[in-house]
Formats: C-alpha cells, sequence, structure tokens
C-alpha cells in the first residue's frame, strides 16, 4: 500500500517536471530573450519574424500542457488498477514518450532557427581561435574516468549474472545494447567538439561553455543509463521487479534533470547578436 | 589567439591562413611548439571547405613554418621565427622578373615569352 501511494507520487512528480516545471522555465526563458533582446536591437537572433518564434513557444507550450493532460489520464488509470499493476511499466514508459514529444519537436525547431540563420548571413568575415580542442578541455579526468569505471563494472555485473542463467536476463545482448548508447553519447560529444558551428554569430567562449555543458551532459545521461540498466537486473534478480515501474520513472525524471541544464542566460554574449548583417 | 578571414577578399582564404599564422609567429603570439588546431577543426569553424585548409597547411608545411607530428597533431616549426619571414611567392615574383628583362633585353616578345613559359610550365619542349 505505501509502495502503492510512493509510486504514484513519483509518477506525479514526473508528470509534473517534464511536462510543466522544466517546460514553464524554459518558456520564461525564452520570453526573457524576447522581452529583453528584441529584434529591432539584436536582428541577428531573428533569422526569421519574431511573430514566428512567438508562435512556436505557443505551440511547445500548449503541446505540453496537452500532454500533461493525457499523462494525467495515465494517472488516474494507475490509480484506478484497471490493468492490476501489470500495465505499470507500460504505462511510466508510454507516458514518457508522450512527455518527449515537445521536446523532440522543439529540437527539430532549434535545428531550424540555426539554419535559418546560416542562411540569412551576409558577412564574409569569420573568424576561429587558433588553438586544438582537447576532450579535458570540456571535461574533468574524475567524471570521465568514472563514466568508464561504471561502464566496466555494468560489464563486469552482466559476467557475474549470466552464470545463474535467468530465464528473463537478456544476457550479453545487454553489454551491446550499453555500449552501442554509450558510443551514441560519445558522438554527439565529439560533435559539440569538433563539428561545425551551428550558430555563426556565437562568440567562442559561449561556444566553449556551450560545448562543455553538452559533453557532461552526455557523461552524466551515459552514467545515468548504465546504472538504471544494472539495477534493474539487480532488482530482478531479488525478485524485485515489481519495483521496477517506479525506479524507471526516477530514472526517466533524472534524464529529464540532466537533459534540461541550460548555459546560464546572464553568462550568454548577445552583442554578437546586435550587429546588422553586412551585405558584401 | 584568433584567425580572421574575409571569403570576400580578392585574396584567396588559404593564402590569408598563411599570412596570418606568419604573422602571428613572428609578432610571437604563436611560439614555437605551439599546437595549431586539426585540418577539421579550423575548416568547420571558419565554415570553410578541409581543402582550403589543408592546402594552406601544406604550404606552411612546406615553407617549414609548421610540422605534423603523426597522430599528435600540427605545431609550430622550431625555425618557424627565421622561416615566416621567407616569402616563396615573393621570390619566384623577383626572379621571374629578372629573367623577364633579359628576355625583353634581347628582343623576345612578350607573346614569345608566354608561349614558350606555357611550354615549360606543361614540359612540352621534353
Amino acid at each position: 500500500m505505501y509502495l502503492d501511494i510512493l509510486f504514484y507520487m513519483i509518477f506525479l512528480s514526473q508528470i509534473f517536471l517534464l511536462s510543466w516545471y522544466y517546460p514553464k522555465k524554459l518558456r520564461t526563458r525564452v520570453e526573457y530573450v524576447f522581452n529583453n533582446y528584441p529584434p529591432d536591437k539584436y536582428p541577428n537572433l531573428y533569422p526569421r519574424p519574431l511573430e514566428k518564434y512567438q508562435r512556436g513557444l505557443w505551440t511547445y507550450w500548449n503541446t505540453n500542457i496537452f500532454m500533461m493532460i493525457i499523462a494525467l489520464g495515465f494517472f488516474l488509470l494507475l490509480v484506478s488498477r484497471v490493468a492490476n499493476g501489470e500495465a505499470d511499466t507500460a504505462i511510466v514508459v508510454t507516458t514518457f514518450f508522450l512527455q518527449f514529444v515537445p521536446m523532440l519537436m522543439l529540437e527539430v525547431a532549434v535545428l531550424r532557427y540555426y539554419k535559418a540563420m546560416q542562411e540569412n548571413r551576409t558577412r564574409t568575415i569569420r573568424s576561429a581561435q587558433l588553438q586544438p580542442r582537447r576532450l579535458f578541455d570540456f571535461i574533468s579526468p574524475g567524471l570521465l574516468g568514472l563514466a568508464i569505471l561504471i561502464y566496466f563494472a555494468f560489464v563486469a555485473l552482466i559476467i557475474y549474472v549470466n552464470q545463474f542463467g535467468f530465464s528473463w536476463f537478456g544476457g550479453y545482448s545487454n553489454i551491446l545494447m550499453i555500449t552501442l548508447s554509450n558510443l551514441f553519447f560519445a558522438a554527439i560529444a565529439y560533435w559539440h567538439m569538433f563539428g561545425k558551428k551551428m550558430d555563426p554569430y556565437q562568440s567562442h567562449e559561449d561556444r566553449m561553455n556551450q560545448t562543455k555543458l553538452v559533453v557532461k551532459q552526455m557523461a552524466f545521461v551515459s552514467i545515468a543509463v548504465t546504472l538504471y540498466v544494472s539495477f534493474n537486473i539487480v532488482l530482478s534478480a531479488f525478485g524485485l521487479r515489481h519495483l521496477q515501474p517506479m525506479f524507471l520513472s526516477i530514472y526517466f525524471q533524472l534524464l529529464a534533470i540532466i537533459s534540461y541544464q541550460a548555459v546560464s542566460i546572464e553568462n550568454i554574449d548577445f552583442e554578437v547578436y546586435k550587429e546588422e548583417p553586412l551585405a558584401t | 589567439m584568433e584567425i580572421v578571414i574575409d571569403t570576400g577578399d580578392t585574396v584567396p582564404v588559404f593564402a590569408q591562413i598563411i599570412e596570418q599564422i606568419k604573422n602571428a609567429v613572428l609578432s610571437g603570439d604563436l611560439a614555437p611548439g605551439s599546437a595549431l588546431p586539426s585540418i577539421r577543426q579550423l575548416a568547420n569553424d571558419l565554415q570553410l571547405n578541409p581543402n582550403t585548409v589543408a592546402k594552406a597547411y601544406r604550404l606552411l608545411e612546406r615553407d617549414s613554418v609548421i610540422e605534423t607530428r603523426g597522430y599528435r597533431g600540427t605545431f609550430i616549426h622550431p625555425d618557424a621565427v627565421t622561416n615566416s619571414t621567407v616569402d616563396l611567392n615573393a621570390w619566384v615574383i623577383s626572379k621571374l622578373e629578372e629573367v623577364v628583362k633579359e628576355f625583353r633585353g634581347a628582343g623576345v616578345t612578350d607573346s614569345e615569352i608566354r608561349i614558350a613559359f606555357g611550354n615549360v610550365m606543361n614540359n612540352r619542349n621534353k
């Protein structure tokens, strides 16, 4: 009973964090930019009319609200115990993916925004730093070492658990799955460190800060994914599979907390967006 | 140390890169042994084709202003300060001017000089 109540509270927290708290924080941040860095003074910040971005923000926010209503419907389904607890994991996962939809929409919009910025750019002057970027400029050896250590501990766990021949256990495919995930995270970090500059106006310091944040996020996500899968295996081995939906929800919230981190707006150099594009 | 290029300038981009790296070496902003970004990194940062940066690096390496140490990357050459003062392009032009002056003195027409120069460059006389 107490466990059920705890699970409901954690699930409600998932709904609140992913569909209200973080989207609201993001909305406030974007509105702050609209109000304090208007198009007439910061033309490079708006490759398309401001109204387009205001409409986009409205769509993002309302999609979150819509998803929150659906998620609350799922919550009622959980509380009413219609599915008798067996579908709890499916409900948590489905809710997460629905809540993730606005985030995906936002990612696509950001890519389009940078593309429009590149298209609008008429300046022919470009600059770069004559220093090589190295991995440890962006992440501490300690954090990277911790991520690697956790990965190898996970491999050891899989090899150990594999001896017992549990029917539910996926065996070495777990290692493959986690390795592929980590390679994906590493590729994202690499792309941010050495890839093409998305925002053509962004100052060097801002780019470095942004990259540091992304690389750290990838390390934390890698740690979270590896720990979650390990924890899940341990729960199953000890016959505590009924606790999985609760920990899954905590895991999703952890992912959201990591993913929604952003460079403080006060530390962004908006002066670079001030200059009128020079025609050549 | 920042490098600034202008893609609208009449000076080719690779020449702008070469000139700025040499100037940075001469001013002491880039000391011998300093590491330089990889071709891909610099090309991405300047939003250029990697071949353009590769061409600049190749010519700087030929002039011993930079050196590539395998997988460790590209570095400023120990003799870069001396070597940055040598402008091979200016040297070629001054040599050609001397030769052309001599030809003209001997009565060779400009048209004949151009054709002969083209033939020599294309190895037609071999």
